[in-house]
Formats: C-alpha cells, structure tokens, sequence
C-alpha cells in the first residue's frame, strides 16, 4: 500500500523520533560506561596516583609563561609520557554517580516527552481551567521544568568532570572527538525544522517532509490520527505571551553556553591546577567562571521553572510550552555541554612543542572543527528561534543558516570521505560513524527537505499566484474576444459571419464576464489572504448569528442560480438548510471576513454537488448547522455538510494549502486557505470530516471569548 | 470514425468548457466561409480523453487544436501550474502509442494554443517550449485570446489552405 504523506504530524509523535535520537546518545553513553568498567582492577586499585601524570622534576620542567593567555599554552604530557595503566575513570564515588546521572539523564528526558506526547494524546488533550485533569498536568509539568533543570546542572558537572578525565589519557582523544560530533545531527535536525517552521511542533515539519521509510510513515499515520485534534487545539499563534516566551528561550539557550563554558573552563583549571598551571590569573578566571556558573544555574532553574509555569495557559495546549521549553532547553543543554567539551579538549590536544604526536595533533584539529562546527549550528538555531512564527521568510537565498547547515554537512561529508582516502582507508571509529550519519543524512533527509523547501518557501507564493492570475485572466478573456471580433466582422460585412452565431458566442461572453467577476472576487479574498490582512479582528460591533447565517443562506442561493448555468443538477434540486441552536448568540467578529470565509466553503459544497456523476432524481443538499458544543472554551461551532463525493483521506489536508484546486470547476485555490486564515486569526481551525451522507463535512469551531450566548431566560422567542 | 472528404476532422482539447463550445461553434459555423472547408469537430476536456478518442475510438483527426497547461488536472500540488506542459506531454504519448501501433505517419497536424507566461520573448523557458514542440511535430503555436481571423490563419497556414476559400 502506497502510503500518501500526510501534513500536521503531531508534536508529540514526532517526539517519539527525537527519541530515538537521544537513544542512540545513549547507547554511546552506555558504551563508554562500560569500556571504563572493563578497566583491568588492578589499575582502580590506586586511582589516584595511577591516573597522575607523570611530571617532570620541577628543576627540567619548561619555563611557564608568565600570563598564560590561552589554554594552547597548556603544556599537555605526549602519549610517551601516559603510564600505560592509566585509567580514565575519576576515583571515588561522587564523580561515578554524577556520571551515572548524566547517563540516566537522557533517559528520563526520553521518558519524560514519550509520556507527556502520549497521555496528551490518550486524554485529547485540552482540559477545561481547573478540572483535576488541568491541576494534574500542571504540577506535572512544573515538576518536570524543575527537574529537568536539576538534572541539567547535575549532568553538566558529571559530564565535566567524564571528559576532563578522559582528556588526560591521549588514547581517548578520538572518543572526545565523537563526543563533538554526535550531537551534530541531532542538532541539524532541530535547526532545520526550526528554519522551516520557527517555534512550536517544529519537529513534526520534519517529519512531513522527510520520509525516511514506509514503515515509519505508517507509524506516523496512525498517531496521526489519535492526536489530530490535539495539536490542533495547540496553536500556539494566537497565545500572546509566544514571543516573549521564545525570546526568553533564546535567552535562555545564551545562558547555556555561558555557563557551559565556564563550567568546563573552571572545572579543567580545578582539576589541572596542581599539575600544569601555576599562573595565578589563569586560576583566578577560573575561579571566578565557576561562581559565575553557580550563579547561573539557579538563574536558568528559575528560568525553566517560570516557563513551565507559563505553559500551562489552557488556551495553548498547557503541555505543549512546557513539554517544549524544558525539553528543547534540555536537549540543547545537553548538545552544547558535548560541543563545548569537545572543542576545549581538542584545543588542549593541538600539538604543542613537547608533543610530536601528529594522529593527535590532527585528530585535535578535526575534533575542533566539529566542535566549532556544532557552536555555530546552535548560534544559528539561537537566531533562528528569534524569528515570529508568522514571519513569511523573504527567499530561500536569504537563509544562510539553511544554506549553510545543508552545505556543511555536505562539505563534511566530502572531508571525511577524503580523510579516510587519504589515510589509506582507515580512520577511527568516530569518524566512520560520522560519514555514515552525514551520508544517510545527506543522501535521504536534506535532498528532500532542500526540496520541499524550495517548492514551499513563501517567496515564491505570491509569484505563482500573480502567474495563474494571468494565466486564468487570458483563459478568460478567450470567449469575450472571440465573440468581440466575430460581432465587428458581422458588422463591418454581414456575408462573413452567421447572425446566430455572433448571438451565442455573446451569450458565452457574458457568461465568461461573470465567470470573471467570481473570480476577480476570489482574487480579492486570495491576495488579502496572502498578505496576512485577513483578519477576525472585530469591527467593535457584536454581530447576530442568525444575520450571518442568513446572509450566508441568500449567498448560496445567488451561488447556485447564477454559478450553475450549465445544468448539470438543476437548481431546483439542490436542497439547502439551515438551523441554529443557539438562537441570540452573538459573535464579535469581522462580519465581512466571515462571510467571506463561510461562502467560501459553501460555495465549495455546491460545487462538490454538481462535480458528481449524474443520477436521475439525485437531490444534492447542502447543511448549514450553528450547533453548540460541550466544550467550554469552543461553545459554538458552524458544521457545512454536502452529500457530495467528499474529499479523500489524502487531500484533507492539501487543500488548505494555497493555490490548490482539485475536482472543481475555476477555482483559485485560495478559498479554504483564506479560510483557514481566517480561523487561525481568531484562535480556531479548520477541520474537514466525512459526513453522515458520505459527503464532506467541514467543521469551524469559535472560542468563547468572541462569543456572547444569551442564558435560556434571554432567548428571544 | 475515419476522415471525411473535404470535411476537416478535428479535435479541440481545452479544460475549459466554454472555451471549447466557442471554438466549435466557429470552426462549424464559418469554415466554409473563411476557409472553405467544412470542420468536423470533436472535443476533449482533458487528456485522458484526447488519449481515449485516437487511442481507443479509432480517431484519426486532421486537425488537433492543443491546449498547453490544463488548469483542473488531477493534482494541483505545484504553485505555478502555468510552468507544466500536459498538452505536449500527452501529445508526446499519443505519438509515441501511434508509433507502436504503426498507424503513424498519417497526416495530422498540431496546433498548440496556450496562456502560459513563457509564449513571448526570448524568454528560455519559452524557447524550450517552442524546441519541444517543434521536435514533437506542432505546426504552429497560438496564444490566447485570439479571436476567429488569428485562428483561422493559423488553420489555414497550418493546412496549406486559402483564407476565404480553397487549398492554397
């Protein structure tokens, strides 16, 4: 079965795929945890005296420069110096159980999104303010912001403390340089969905655009289908603290690598202080840096904490903010703290005068390079995650950042293909893993989004639009000049025309003149759309339902009397009702653009109606419905059901996108965009169902806050 | 259905309905007048049934006025839908089945008529259009709107006709 790419996989299934992620960082962590187990007993026995370095007596030691202003000054002791028994593993119990919470770290956050996605999911997720449900997420996610954080500064200092060890034994040297290079991927993943849709369930976008397998696809699918409604009550657009709150992030992935840094600056100048270092401002900056990171720590807890807190607005989904900030938070920490490890260690191996290891010296520069490679993808991010959700971005040239990160991994994928040419096939074993993830990457993942990019970038929207303008308006045209001229020939010499023919030809004319009015108005509704000034703003007037639905009910009659000329069902037999169950309810709203968006999608239904197959007796019927619902925060929705062919599983989501037209005569493509502008401007959606009769059924649903419901004493009779 | 002596089989293939009803209505009306032959005209909608009528029916039509870019083809995904080009794509089949069931060469002729952006200039797009088409045997390329007199040049140069009667 060929399986047809779905659009608005939600967060919380495509978490399931982050995870993956972070599980193959697992499986590696696990991995170095046991290589440092199957360290002979012998040499743990003394560790700490066995892990020393051997120093030069101090009378032959080389002359220490009197400021030392670089950690490349540091003077590293060469492989010939390292005692072979060395050991790699700290001594005592403190730094192996920080470890071992760096290591269950990933774990927990891996089981922190896989529950938070699902039980949203289970739950249909949008409980009402107050309801057990909402106390219970709540404190759960204000919990996991808190803990989250906690974990955090335990997992910086235990992972600081892992690769300072390992630093100091030269053989290890290739497995730091894994460690910069691992997070590479992952963080490539999460830029690019970042590029392609700033902020929230940006990682879903990555999984509509890139199809790794069938398999997987169907996997997607079916959560699909469980969590739809979810996200969609998710839109994160209309919550007003969204910018604040990502301009806050930013802020807070800043303070990451701040104190990221410093922490592994001060903590390297703790730990070698005694054996390299005598300069006393070396050691005071790194004093000072690790206050300063102490001082952080519990800004940033404060941090995540506050954003946790701040996600659990109901209006916005009150796991969606949490899950994303403390995760996301997480999840950079985390790729910055291996980055930045990675690149001060590879510094610190650059050969020096005392070491004439080259493998060294050059793993080093490689090591740094992915490590820098890595800062500069999260600096990219930082920016990236600055941008308004609703910004359309100029063009694809103008994103470095997208340029850049498909170039680089690219560009790195030729290098590391080189390097192992070079070295006669051989290259560590980090350095395998690397050409193999950027290959697959390159070769599956970024020709696809590099290509759904292209076609998607907003830029090119409004330059396909104006196109099919002319293109239709020429389309158009072709009746009324045919008729124009043949009407001038009748005139100007009556022998070479036919009277009766120049009368049809204006009659077609005329029909294509008001083919072309219709249009010119979908043109209208289209272009207002495209610019982002189509909006629900209210016009600061409280607008009856009952006028909107009527207005609405003489729009599809004029719809149907002028529109269907051709006869293909009779106007007499399309049928057409109308109902409201909240009689005296009042919507403050821009009247005008809900018509628009009504008539859009009526007008839609009637075309539907007069696209299928002729049956004798067929009576197409077109349903308009204001019915209430239980839902406190959506009271009210507007249901349009026809008994049409309905819309297959596969569109239901195409045709929200602009300019698509399918199945119908004329259309611009732009009605159930300008619909779903409209709905989103005001907090809502769109949703296309199959109705009872087969036929397509489209859904809007109005928040509370634009709505006044008269109490049952209120009803007019 | 076969050709007919001095009737001019053709086939008008547009997506758009009126569009199509125009262009029969003249050729069937005026073609003894402007060009002296009478037009047997047939129609298509889209291209699976330009491929029905000469693939399947038999229709061997003298004349083939092409629409360029169907606008209510199946899928509508691409933006620009202006930029593709199913006239010549299907034409290209429909040759190439002519080809396979040695029915070719009989003497049909191509006009391609289209609203696309790229029919003026130098514009390349345009140019690999025209080369296309002219590697795929169309006679003459028409842009819309035209009115009955550009038509029926381009029938009659197409058709080595006189315009206002008789073969030229």
């Amino acid at each position: 079965m060929k399986f047809a790419p779905k659009r608005g996989i939600p967060y919380g299934v495509a978490g399931q795929t982050g995870n993956f992620m972070r599980i193959g960082i697992l499986i590696f962590a696990a991995a170095l945890s046991v290589a440092a187990l199957s360290v002979p007993a012998s040499a743990a026995e003394d560790p700490v005296e066995r892990v020393t370095v051997q120093h030069e007596p101090r009378a032959e030691a080389p002359p220490i420069p009197p400021v030392l202003s670089s950690p490349r000054d540091v003077v590293l002791p060469s492989a010939a110096q390292v005692p072979q028994e060395a050991t790699f593993f700290p001594p005592g119990l403190v730094p192996w159980a920080l470890f071992f919470t760096f290591f269950a770290f990933t774990v927990v956050v891996g089981f922190q999104h896989w529950i938070l996605s699902s039980e949203a999911g289970r739950l249909g997720f949008r409980p009402a303010r107050h309801s057990p449900e909402w106390r219970l997420m709540s404190i759960f996610t204000a919990a996991l912001a808190a803990m989250t954080m906690i974990q955090l500064g335990y997992a910086a200092y235990a992972s600081a403390a892992f690769f300072q060890t390992l630093a100091r034994a030269p053989s290890f040297l290739w497995l730091v340089f894994l460690c910069g290079f691992l997070p590479l991927p992952v963080l490539l993943i999460e830029a690019l969905c970042t590029v392609r849709h700033p902020g929230l369930g940006a990682t879903r976008h990555y999984y509509n655009n890139v199809r790794l397998s069938e398999g997987r696809d169907r996997w997607l699918a079916r959560g699909l289908e469980r969590l739809e409604d979810w996200h969609r009550h998710c839109a994160v657009t209309r919550f007003p603290g969204a910018m604040p709150v990502r301009w806050g992030l930013a802020l807070a992935r800043l303070f990451l690598v701040y104190i990221l840094a410093t922490v592994w600056l001060g903590l390297h100048v703790r730990r070698t202080k005694g054996r390299y270092l005598e300069a006393r401002p070396y050691r005071a900056w790194g004093q000072l840096a690790m206050d300063l990171h102490i001082l952080l720590v519990v800004i940033l807890a404060l941090f995540g904490l506050g954003f946790g807190l701040l996600g659990m607005d109901p209006a916005t989904g009150p796991m969606l903010l949490g899950v994303r900030v403390t995760g996301t938070m997480v999840i950079r920490g985390y790729l910055v703290s291996l980055g930045v490890t990675a690149l001060l260690i590879a510094w610190l191996a650059l050969p020096s005068d005392d070491t004439d290891s080259f493998a060294r010296g050059s793993i080093g520069r490689l090591g740094m390079l992915a490590a820098l490679a890595v800062l500069g993808l999260i600096a990219a991010d930082i920016w990236i995650s600055t941008l308004p959700l609703s910004r359309r971005l100029p063009s694809w040239e103008d994103l470095p950042q997208g340029v850049s990160l498909l170039g680089l991994v690219r560009e790195l994928g030729k290098v590391s293909y080189s390097m192992r040419q070079l070295v006669g096939g051989w290259a560590p074993p980090g350095f395998a893993v690397a050409t193999l993830v950027l290959a697959v990457m390159h070769q599956r993942a970024i020709g696809r989004i590099w290509q759904t990019l292209g076609v998607n970038a907003g830029q090119r929207l409004p330059f396909g639009f104006m196109l099919k303008v002319r293109h239709r308006g020429l389309n158009l045209l072709g009746p009324i000049k045919l008729a124009l001229s043949e009407a001038q020939i009748l005139a100007a010499s009556p022998g070479q025309s036919d009277p009766q023919l120049v009368a049809r030809l204006l009659e077609r004319g005329q029909e294509s003149c008001g083919r072309m009015e219709f249009w010119f108005d979908d043109i209208r509704k289209g272009a207002a759309a495209l610019d982002w000034a189509f909006t629900g703003e209210s016009s600061g007037q409280w607008v009856a339902l009952s006028d909107i639905l009527t207005q609405l009910q003489d729009s599809i009659r004029s719809f149907i009397l002028v529109e269907n000329r051709q006869g293909i069902i009779p106007p007499e037999n399309v049928t057409m009702s109308i109902s409201n169950d909240l009689k005296g309810a009042k919507l403050d709203i821009n009247a005008a653009s809900l018509h628009d968006c009504l008539s859009n999608i009526a007008h839609n239904a009637c075309e539907a109606i007069w696209s299928q197959p002729q049956q004798d007796n067929f009576v197409g019927f077109v349903s308009i419905l204001a019915r209430a619902q239980d839902d406190p925060l959506y009271p009210l929705a507007l249901v349009i059901e026809d008994n049409g062919p309905g819309i297959a599983p596969s569109l239901r989501q195409r045709v929200f996108d602009p300019l698509f037209s399918h199945g119908k005569d004329k259309g611009t493509g732009m009605g159930l965009y300008q619909a779903q502008a409209f709905m989103r401007s005001i907090g809502s959606d769109v949703s296309i169902r199959v109705s009872a009769s087969g036929g397509c059924s489209v859904v809007l649903p109005f928040p509370i806050d634009l709505l006044v419901i008269p109490t049952q004493r209120e009803v007019p009779a | 259905m076969k050709k007919q002596g001095d009737t001019i089989v053709t086939l008008v293939v547009d997506d758009d309905p009126v569009y199509r009803a125009s262009v029969r209505d003249i050729l069937s009306s005026l073609g003894e007048i402007r060009v002296g032959r009478r037009f047997d005209v047939h129609e298509a909608h889209n291209q699976a049934e330009l491929k029905t009528l000469v693939l399947e029916r038999g229709l061997q039509p003298r004349l083939i006025l092409l629409d360029n870019n169907f606008e209510f083809g199946a899928d509508m995904a691409v933006p620009d839908e202006t930029k593709r080009n199913e006239g010549l794509d299907v034409i290209a089949v429909v040759i190439q089945q002519w080809k396979l069931h040695g029915k070719l060469p009989f003497d049909t002729e191509i006009i391609l008529v289209t609203a696309g952006d790229h029919v003026q200039g130098d514009n390349p797009k345009w140019l690999d259009i025209g080369q296309r088409a002219a590697d795929l045997g169309v006679a003459e390329i028409v842009p819309k709107p035209f009115d009955s007199a550009r038509l029926f040049g381009a029938i009659s140069q197409t058709l080595g006709l006189a315009v206002g009667g008789g073969r030229a």
